[in-house]
């Protein structure tokens, strides 16, 4: 964690000292088994166990957020084993006057309503929500943020990318982000100063058009590390809500950086790397509490190839959740997703322990 | 003859209620006109298709005029996930996921349960109301009102209200479509009390719901519930992690 992040959060909990703090929170054990069918070298089969906390300490108008995780992954030669001990996520949040809010820290900074990608959010453009099982660390920052009625801005100085890859995620940077918000919309606008060199502007829109329909939009524009030229990355999507809770979701999207035919740059497990792509998406209520499933089909729209991605969670007694996730690549041997591998099967369990 | 009949008229539009004025009232037992309220729930799902094993939901709200957030403290497998409502917009977010998903206004909260149902209710401000007659709900004397929304905001479209004559506390609802048919219906009791605005009144301490054409229920269990301001912040998207 950057130097300067640790002191602001120590000011922040300081700032925040008075009445004692509230404890609560989550743990959780996973334990799960990834078997591949590999086209590219991918270690098969991975067993991995890990160990996820949110733990909060709460009092009013202040609020400490720390998100321990430990990771112990055992991989066949001669892929080496991982394991790692991180706290994902470590913040304080103090309320000041005047709608004034600060938090300190590390924190995962995402916003936007995308699915597939954000192409809006300039440290975030993968914030891994297509993938269940993927844990997304936050980046080091400070950022304050002013809420007065349907207005909210917030600025923003990310220090350091933290444990987010440095090839994807800029740092440092700032960013400023102004949201209005309506009856049944909320728009926002965001500008980035310095993110591989240049400013980055970027938007998004989402809108409540019935009692079932939501439709969104995303937008952003600047330089990538491996595409110094400026490019706009936009995504389109709408979802529908059944009257079960059901929703059924669709999104385009088109990254102005991805490349025409993706199999000649180098491919990489879960990353999109083409141009154009179309998913579709149908999941259970997120309410229900005995079981949640998805299957997500995503198409490239140049090479043909595609997705399909079946991911279910069963309870199985009050601490013991299990779930499994299929992926299946379809398309060409030198299409962009079936090139990395065919099929993936991960099988496993989680245990909440408190 | 005249005279009697204008003073029959009299008569009657003097006992006529005022419907605002009822709904008003009757909002405060239920969170409505309050500057902040935060308060528990704990919410079962019952009848021939609900699996008895399944464990009741504790709820956390926390509501300030037209923003609700509801945090589940129970059961385990659930604990931590939020649900934010600004007006007609909503989030969702739960440990694991990377950012807050909006979701639309049809997403239940479990079984019967809108989140219209459970944050605190504005009917005063969200429905037309009109005074239908008298009608005696278990004995007991009560307005029955007409509501009907004022905007696509509200979570129904057409209400009838019962509102204890006098308690001045609803009794029970219909929930009705645009069309007029019977969607669910819901009873309510008020065990608690709380302090507000210098006095004690009285506050629901339990709602059941049942769907008009199953046997499905889910009762609501109130408690816990302290008045006080909740700052902005608390229903700002971009604080939902």
């Amino acid at each position: 964690m950057n130097a300067r992040v640790p002191l602001l959060l120590a000011l922040a909990v300081r700032a925040a000292a008075g009445d004692p703090f509230q404890a609560s929170g989550t743990g959780e054990l996973w334990g799960y088994a990834t078997a591949t069918d590999r086209v590219v070298e991918l270690p098969t089969p991975q067993w991995t166990g890990e160990a996820r906390g949110d733990l909060r300490l709460t009092r009013e108008g202040a609020e400490v957020v720390l998100r321990p995780l430990v990771f112990e992954q055992h991989n066949p030669e001669p892929f080496a084993d991982v394991d790692q001990a991180y706290l994902s996520q470590a913040y304080a949040r103090i309320q000041l006057d005047g709608g004034l809010t600060f938090t300190g820290g590390r924190e995962l900074l995402t916003w936007g309503p995308g699915n597939l990608r954000s192409p809006s959010n300039p440290l975030y453009f993968d914030a891994g929500r297509a993938e269940p099982l993927r844990e997304v660390p936050g980046v080091d920052l400070a950022r304050l943020t002013w809420t007065h009625g349907p207005v909210t801005a917030m600025v923003a100085r990310e220090q350091d990318a933290g444990r987010m890859d440095r090839a994807t995620t800029p740092g440092p940077a700032s960013l400023a982000k102004l949201d209005l918000r309506g009856q049944d919309s909320l728009a926002s606008l965001i500008v980035a100063n310095q993110v591989w060199g240049a400013p980055f502007y970027g938007g998004f829109a989402q809108a409540t058009l019935a009692e079932a329909w939501l439709a969104y939009g995303e937008i952003g524009s600047g330089q990538r590390p491996q595409d110094p030229s400026r490019k706009t990355t936009s995504l389109l999507g709408a979802t529908y809500t059944l009257v079960n809770g059901q929703t059924l979701g669709l999104e385009w999207l088109r990254d102005g950086h991805g490349a025409a035919q993706p199999a000649a740059v180098a491919v990489q497990a879960g990353a999109l790397t083409g141009r154009d792509h179309a998913s579709l998406l149908w999941q259970s209520n997120l309410q229900d509490s005995g079981h949640y499933w998805r299957v997500m089909w995503t198409t490239n729209l140049q090479d043909q190839g595609s997705q399909v991605l079946a991911y279910g969670e069963l309870s199985l007694s009050r601490r013991i959740t299990g779930f499994v996730s299929v992926t299946r690549n379809l398309g060409g041997e030198d299409s962009e997703f079936a090139s990395v591998f065919r099929t993936s099967v991960t099988l496993g369990c989680k245990c909440f322990v408190f | 003859m005249n005279l009697l009949l204008i003073l029959s008229l009299c008569t009657t539009l003097a006992a006529a209620p005022d419907p605002a004025q009822l709904l008003q009232r009757a909002d405060q037992a239920r969170g409505g006109g309050l500057p902040g309220l935060v308060w528990e729930i704990r919410l079962h799902n019952s009848g021939s298709q609900t699996n008895e094993d399944d464990p009741p939901m504790r709820l956390l709200i926390k509501a300030a005029g037209e923003a609700s957030l509801v945090e589940t403290l129970e059961p385990l497998n659930s604990k931590g996930a939020r649900m934010l409502q600004v007006e007609r917009n909503m989030w969702l977010t739960k440990p694991g996921l990377k950012k807050p998903v909006p979701i639309s206004p049809r997403q239940r909260l479990s079984g019967q349960a809108a989140i219209g149902d459970i944050a605190a209710t504005n009917y005063a401000k969200d429905y037309s109301a009109a005074f239908l007659r008298e009608e005696a709900v278990d004995g007991e004397r009560c307005y029955l009102l007409q509501l009907a929304a004022k905007t696509r905001q509200s979570t129904y479209d057409r209400v009838l209200y019962w509102i204890s004559a006098e308690r001045g506390t609803a009794v029970q609802a219909e929930f009705q479509s645009l069309s007029g048919k019977k969607l669910k219906s819901a009873q309510f009791d008020y065990g608690n009390h709380l302090e507000a605005q210098g006095r004690t009144v009285p506050f629901v301490s339990r709602m059941v719901i049942s769907d008009a054409l199953t046997d499905a229920k889910t009762t609501l269990e109130y408690s816990r519930i302290v008045v006080k301001a909740v700052p902005a912040s608390t229903f700002d998207v971009s604080h939902l992690e």
